[in-house]
């Protein structure tokens, strides 16, 4: 029980400082580009708790960080820069005047683009949910603190709950991020609401060049 | 990541018993190493360092002592 409580207070603690900076301008730009309403942010959250619950159960299992994470990287790595192609994509669309880059992304014909289009294009709240099961195998060095912890907790269950609780722990941050985002979002008008779709495109662009560099890393 | 092993050289009358890792500058939660005293009078134990995505090398490892006292060192990862 002690575990589980300082798991979740790892999540809310961390979330302010580490969460809000690595995952916020996803769900920041997903925020801006269409209006979204709690259903929408629960079932993101829901998603990365689900994935997070999973890894927890696989650290658990094997008993060891560094030989699941060893597994995983490649995968994590791919969510990186679906994530990158994400917010590029929500960025420009919402930044308007860069169409003319936009249409040379999509005469690339990358099938990550193409996922990236599939998403923005369905509507409903529903969507959010496998974009959050995405978006928990982000590389992240907090969750990855939690998951050694994971490892060490003896089974598949006490992985998958201490890490669920964690998620939990998260979820408050990431909620008020893109609530408040969602808020903002139609207020902003003209050229700084554009500004926001290119510096959001301008952080996916960043995230697609870290995970190439992590790649590379392997 | 790697498994790495750390190792702590104290006076007789120092007793560390855990090392806690963390970046200074950036949230990542509580990692922490228990020591075990060996024959030889060192202490050690087995830890993680999560490479950080965004780039950072700098780590802190805080070597916590029976008396209450902690001892930060610096070092940076490749």
């Amino acid at each position: 029980m002690n575990d589980l409580y300082f798991a979740l207070s790892a999540g809310v603690l961390g979330s302010f400082g580490h969460c809000i900076g690595m995952c916020g301008p996803i769900v920041t730009a997903c925020a801006l580009k269409e209006a979204q309403g709690a259903p929408h942010h629960l079932l993101y959250n829901l998603g990365r708790i689900i994935t997070y619950s999973a890894l927890g159960a696989a650290m658990g299992t094997a008993g060891s960080f560094v030989s699941v994470a060893a597994r995983i990287e490649g995968v994590q790595n791919a969510a990186m820069a679906l994530a990158g192609v994400l917010m590029i994509v929500l960025g420009l669309s919402v930044a308007g005047s860069l169409g003319g880059l936009m249409g040379w992304l999509e005469s690339r014909n990358l099938g990550v683009l193409r996922l990236a289009q599939g998403f923005i294009r369905s509507s409903g709240a529903l969507r959010y949910l496998p974009l959050g099961l995405v978006m928990g195998l982000l590389p992240c060095g907090l969750s990855y603190t939690m998951l050694i912890a994971a490892a060490g907790s003896g089974g598949a269950e006490g992985g998958a709950l201490l890490m669920a609780a964690f998620g939990l722990g998260t979820a408050p941050a990431m909620l008020l991020v893109g609530l408040a985002a969602g808020k903002i979002g139609p207020r902003l008008r003209g050229a700084l609401y554009r500004m926001g779709g290119a510096l959001v495109a301008l952080m996916g662009a960043y995230y697609l060049y870290k995970s190439v560099g992590l790649y590379a890393s392997m | 990541m790697t498994e790495l092993e750390f190792h702590v050289l104290s006076p007789s009358s120092v007793e560390p018993y855990m090392i806690n890792l963390m970046m200074p500058g950036m949230q990542m939660g509580l990692n922490r190493i228990e020591l075990v005293r060996g024959d030889d009078g060192s202490y050690s134990g087995m830890g993680v360092l999560p490479r950080c995505p965004t780039g950072g090398r700098l780590w802190r490892a805080e070597v916590m002592v029976r008396d209450g006292r902690v001892v930060g060192f610096d070092f940076e990862v490749r």
